[in-house]
């Protein structure tokens, strides 16, 4: 059964398509076969980070009706040089489609979920083990349809209080109206690098206080990481990383997960 | 002991047969008249499918719907084209439960009925 994962979050820059970009690439490369899709419409980002591959359909067409599933996903499993095999939909980052999709009325975001939901079949039928969906943040229509169609909601906060309410806020008002299985990934922690491990612990032990969902993984804020170019993908490139040992948890959690 | 003739027999038979062909020609009118009413109803009055938005089901909608009826199409969705016994399965609510309120749903539009033989399906 494919397990369908939505990365979402209340603020922008949390680092979601940062972790669905990893967490994919990873987990192809311990053999899964492994989808991801672009849904940030707003700032597409993901097409960044496998270098700009030749693109015949995005994942706005397959949302337009223009083409099917199949035709909307790129294989880029040669060039990560996985074990096993990763297909990317990417979402068209021009502006005029940017625009498109922002301009989108209700009657379209109703097809659109239909959609969604006949791709997530196909991803089934062609013996997909995980689907993972990269979303814009807030209440965007788009993101809302990923959570629905998504069988978990991996919600990305750091620690700014802020974010931390409208995590809250994102999980009350519509995780749990959907009841939808969610889990709290705590991003860009700045621990002191002396005790990195210790104080990891002891924020995921504070962070899980604050929530009633698990705190599933908490991955710190390093400048090496920043200092990274979006296109080197540091969970396959440097796997024994404090990040990338991070990114290897939250995997082992999305194995284990039970839709 | 009284024996009709013959003749009076056959005569009072003829009679029968002449009303049973009365008979049996105002049905086939009043059967062509019933047709022909249906299928002018059937013409004025498109069927619940029809009548459906092609569109489905928006998260907005989703989101307003009282809570038991969100989880039946959330149900639905998951398993695309079902009856009400394969929804029941989903939610683990009793199957008449979800029968009620998947029609409740196609009323509304928001879910399309479909009768297949015997069975009813239902989709998003």
């Amino acid at each position: 059964m494919v397990k369908t994962c939505a990365f979402h979050s209340f603020k922008g820059g949390t680092g979601k398509t940062f972790l669905a970009v990893n967490l994919s690439a990873l987990h192809a490369y311990y053999g899964g076969k492994v989808c991801l899709v672009d849904m940030d419409f707003r700032a597409p980002t993901v097409i960044t980070a496998f270098g700009h591959p030749e693109v015949k359909y995005w994942f706005n067409d397959y949302l337009n009706g223009f083409c099917k599933p199949e035709e909307a996903l790129v294989d880029v499993s040669k060039q990560l040089e996985v074990k096993g095999t990763l297909k990317v939909a990417f979402a068209n980052p021009s502006m005029n489609a940017v625009r498109d999709m922002l301009a989108k009325d209700r009657k379209w975001e109703a097809q659109a979920l239909k959609r969604l939901l006949t791709f997530k079949r196909y991803l089934e039928q062609e013996g997909y083990d995980s689907c993972l969906i990269d979303t814009s943040p807030g209440f965007m229509y788009s993101s809302i349809n990923a959570v629905v169609a998504s069988d978990l909601a991996i919600v990305v906060s750091t620690m700014d209080d802020s974010d931390v309410e409208g995590t809250k806020r994102l999980i009350k008002d519509l995780y749990e109206v959907f009841e939808k299985k969610t889990a709290v990934v705590v991003n860009k922690v700045m621990p002191e690098p002396a005790s990195l491990s210790k104080d990891l612990t002891y924020v995921q032990m504070d962070m899980q206080k604050l929530y009633d969902e698990p705190v599933i993984g908490v991955i710190p804020c390093l400048c090496d990481v920043a200092r990274l170019k979006r296109s080197q993908i540091l969970a396959l490139k440097q796997p024994n990383h404090w990040v990338a040992q991070s990114v290897k948890k939250l995997l082992t959690y999305l194995i284990a997960f039970n839709p | 002991m009284y024996q009709a003739e013959p003749q009076s027999i056959v005569s009072t038979l003829n009679k029968v047969l002449e009303k049973l062909e009365q008979l049996h020609g105002m049905l086939s009118e009043a059967l062509t008249v019933e047709r022909r009413v249906l299928k002018l109803l059937s013409e004025a009055l498109p069927s619940r499918e029809e009548k459906l938005p092609p569109e489905g089901i928006d998260v907005l909608t989703l989101l307003e719907l009282p809570d038991h009826l969100r989880r039946t199409v959330m149900a639905l969705g998951k398993i695309s084209k079902a009856t009400a016994e394969d929804v029941s399965k989903v939610t683990g609510r009793r199957r008449a439960v979800e029968s009620a309120y998947l029609n409740q749903l196609a009323v509304m539009g928001y879910v399309k009925r479909v009768r297949e033989g015997r069975k009813v399906y239902f989709m998003v």
